[in-house]
């Protein structure tokens, strides 16, 4: 991964001194919390319901060892001993005291952390595919796209005040896991004709509440050419973006209302005057990146008896290898996907204890690396088929081998009205409560590949707008009511869910939900998935079921 | 207002037209035009006066200034409100791809916090309030070593600024030497993200 030069270090020390004298203005009362805001807020910190909350940048969610002890460390020592993982692969602590967070920002640079651009009207932490470099269906690996795209926009002299945030995605992958749709900009890796790689790029996606599928302004950019074309995008953003309208001020409304191709031409336009400037990548410079993800050295093993074998003696463990394995690029080896939606437990939730193992776990398995999915869960990148067993062993002793990748209870849920100062409803306890209804794995075996995403207000943290089942908490006069979306989808397939009819209250949730998984065990043709039952029958069967007995 | 300039805190001299006439000011003031003024006043005023600067809206185009800048000493960009980032793509477009020599000057709701990105964006010259600001100026552009993107950052207390305004390789890396040394990495990693 990437190892931080003295360059890096220096500059992370920096910023961090920087925010310890901005704390110490605050504390001594030379700043007021207004003032103060803008500043924290560029330094990931928040004020939440209850408390401060530090949301710290994991980049493109890609984690050694060392670092998740670290993460482990500092919600021992400076939170209440757990981290929640986020939709967008960082980690938030929700109860920091502002006047430790200065030692936290130094903690974290000791193992080249920060929060830098974790928050604010500025270019984002990049997020990317979390089986990048391991994954056997991968063109590039991305991480070395998202880490030149870090690089470059941080702290950058132009764009560190926009209309609005600016989230950037990139997958090198044949299958998006990164919902590259749903970005300001997406990037997908792409061959041309002649083999050479490149990116697909994708603008003006998002959720909030307009959620749009973004479009694909131009097919294929050659790579040395990405962060001039970026430049392009976002000065044109930049200067044409509304700044009227908070909710009006993503690049997708700007997309919206100059039109896909009036916009590809200002941003084209732009980008031939700049594009072959100082940001022109050399080879030799992508080299130097590159190495820092050079492929682990992993010797192809043949199909391991003991592993099969396993699999027949425990079901428990075959039930888990189907649900939270993906092929590795080498044979004999898995990408492993630890689940962090136990039943009843909160989605992206782990405690020290368990991030500590996961350490110990990543350094005996999988060469120490940890990623972080933007599904809440963690990912053991390089494992030996050889040893799913034993690592298999180990995560039940930390209530961390539930089997449920990519089932009904591999729910997405943002923090929710507990936590969160913009929430309408809460949005944890829902989760938990499904999560316990169909704990059973049989029953969430047989319903088969669901995504299920549950957000407490209209901005989407939980990605209810791409969830097969997607769940919307809204405020009714004081109560909390939830919208039920039925189709969406964050992949390659991507689309947005269509509201199935009128709100139901807090304590009718699970039982809509159990009434729209009837349906759809009653109707599906074949093996057919939930969200393709619900494309090919449309809502009337749903709507019906839930809707004709009230 | 005093001004923040080339490491000094000084008077402005610059006085907007605002509605007079141009036949009743003295030639040597510095005389500030709006767009719309430069529209119907530009070329008496560039003749009459020995110093004519425009403020540009941030709404206002750069490109509608481009004939006027040989005649421009100074233009001045607004942030309406602090977090209103236009002016600084205003002012990378003056100098990267018009070449624009002269000041240019940040106005409006400029907070301390911005000074760094101002220097970066090779603003020279800011309003404030309060005389006291130069100190967090000059520390602005200390508080770093050295950046992840070229920028159009000359030393900000240098009269003279390099003559190739576009963002060329070579003026790319000059730019940064400087603050690459105490490192030991290679100047173009530095410039090159």
């Amino acid at each position: 991964m990437y190892q931080y030069s003295n360059f890096d270090h220096a500059f992370v020390r920096a910023r961090s001194a920087e925010f310890r004298e901005q704390v110490g203005r605050r504390l001594a009362g030379e700043l007021t919390e207004e003032e103060f805001k803008p500043l924290r807020l560029m330094n990931g910190l928040y004020l939440q319901l209850h408390a401060y909350m530090l949301r710290v940048a994991i980049p493109y969610g890609t984690l050694s060892s060392r670092q998740m002890r670290k993460l482990a460390e500092i919600a021992r020592r400076w939170d209440r001993g757990y981290g929640h993982f986020t939709t967008r692969q960082n980690i938030q602590y929700n109860w920091p005291k502002l006047q430790d967070v200065p030692d936290i920002l130094d903690s974290l640079a000791d193992v080249e952390m920060h929060a830098i651009q974790t928050s604010g009207n500025c270019i984002r932490n990049v997020t990317a595919d979390q089986f990048a470099g391991a994954a056997a269906d991968e063109i590039e690996d991305s991480r070395v796209w998202a880490e030149i795209i870090r690089q470059w926009s941080t702290l950058h002299p132009e764009f560190s005040f926009l209309p609005r945030k600016f989230k950037i995605a990139v997958t090198g992958a044949e299958t998006d896991r990164a919902a590259v749709k749903f970005h300001d900009i997406g990037l997908r890796m792409r061959r041309d004709a002649v083999g050479a790689v490149g990116f697909e790029v994708i603008v003006g996606g998002g959720q909030g509440r307009t959620p749009i599928v973004g479009e694909t302004i131009r097919a294929f950019l050659p790579k040395e050419h990405l962060l001039s074309y970026l430049e392009a995008i976002l000065r044109t953003y930049n200067l044409l973006g509304r700044r009227d309208n908070l909710y009006k001020a993503r690049i997708k409304i700007l997309l919206a209302q100059t039109g896909v191709e009036a916009f590809t031409r200002e941003v084209e336009a732009e980008w031939e005057r700049i594009r072959d400037g100082a940001l022109t990548l050399t080879a030799s410079e992508i080299g130097r990146i590159e190495r820092f993800f050079a492929a682990p050295d992993l010797a192809p093993a043949v199909p391991n008896p003991a592993f099969a074998t396993a699999k027949l003696e425990h079901p428990d463990f075959a039930r888990w290898c189907r649900t939270n394995l993906f092929p590795h690029k080498v044979a004999g080896h898995q990408v492993v996907t630890v689940s962090l939606k136990p039943a009843g437990g909160i989605p992206g939730d782990a405690t020290a204890e368990q991030m500590d193992a996961v350490a110990d776990l990543a350094d005996r398995y999988s060469l120490g690396d940890i990623r972080i999915a933007h599904e809440q869960n963690l990912v053991l990148p390089h494992v030996r088929e050889a040893d799913l067993f034993d690592l298999w062993t180990a995560l039940r002793g930390e209530g961390l081998a539930e089997g449920n990748i990519g089932l009904i209870t591999d729910i997405i849920a943002c923090p929710g009205l507990d936590y969160c100062n913009l929430a309408n409803a809460r949005a944890i306890p829902v989760a938990q409560a499904l999560s316990r209804r169909f704990a059973d794995s049989d029953l969430a075996g047989e319903i088969g590949p669901l995504t299920l995403n549950i957000s407490g207000c209209i901005n989407a943290c939980g990605h209810h707008h791409v969830g097969n089942i997607g769940i919307l908490g809204v405020d009714k006069k004081g109560e909390e009511f939830y919208q039920i979306t039925l189709g969406g989808s964050a992949g390659d397939d991507a689309a947005i869910g269509s509201i199935v009819g009128p709100a139901v209250p807090f304590d009718r949730v699970t039982e809509t939900v159990e009434r729209i998984i009837d349906t759809y065990r009653r109707i599906r043709a074949g093996d057919e998935t939930f969200v393709a039952t619900v494309r090919r029958t449309g809502l009337s069967p749903f709507k019906e079921a839930l809707y004709a007995d009230r | 207002m005093p001004i923040v300039k080339r490491d000094c805190v000084i008077e402005d001299a610059w006085r907007p037209l605002q509605g007079r006439d141009l036949t009743e000011i003295c030639p040597n003031e510095n005389v500030l035009l709006t767009l719309a003024e430069w529209r119907t006043q530009g070329l008496a005023a560039a003749s009459r006066f020995e110093r004519v600067g425009i403020a540009l809206a941030p709404d206002e185009a750069v490109e509608d200034i481009a004939a006027a800048l040989p005649n421009l000493e100074l233009v001045a960009l607004t942030f309406p409100k602090f977090n209103d980032g236009r002016a600084f793509s205003q002012a990378r477009l003056l100098r990267e791809r018009f070449g624009f020599a002269g000041e240019i000057r940040a106005t409006g709701h400029v907070i301390r916090d911005l000074f760094l990105f101002l220097q970066r964006s090779r603003f020279d010259a800011v309003a404030v309030t309060d005389p006291r600001d130069l100190t967090p100026w000059l520390a602005a552009r200390r508080r770093y070593t050295g950046y992840y993107q070229p920028a159009l950052d000359g030393e900000p207390a240098e009269e003279v600024y390099p003559a190739e305004h576009t963002a060329g390789p070579t003026a790319g890396a000059g730019r940064t030497e400087r603050v690459a040394q105490p490192t030991g990495d290679s100047v173009a990693a530095l410039w090159a993200y």
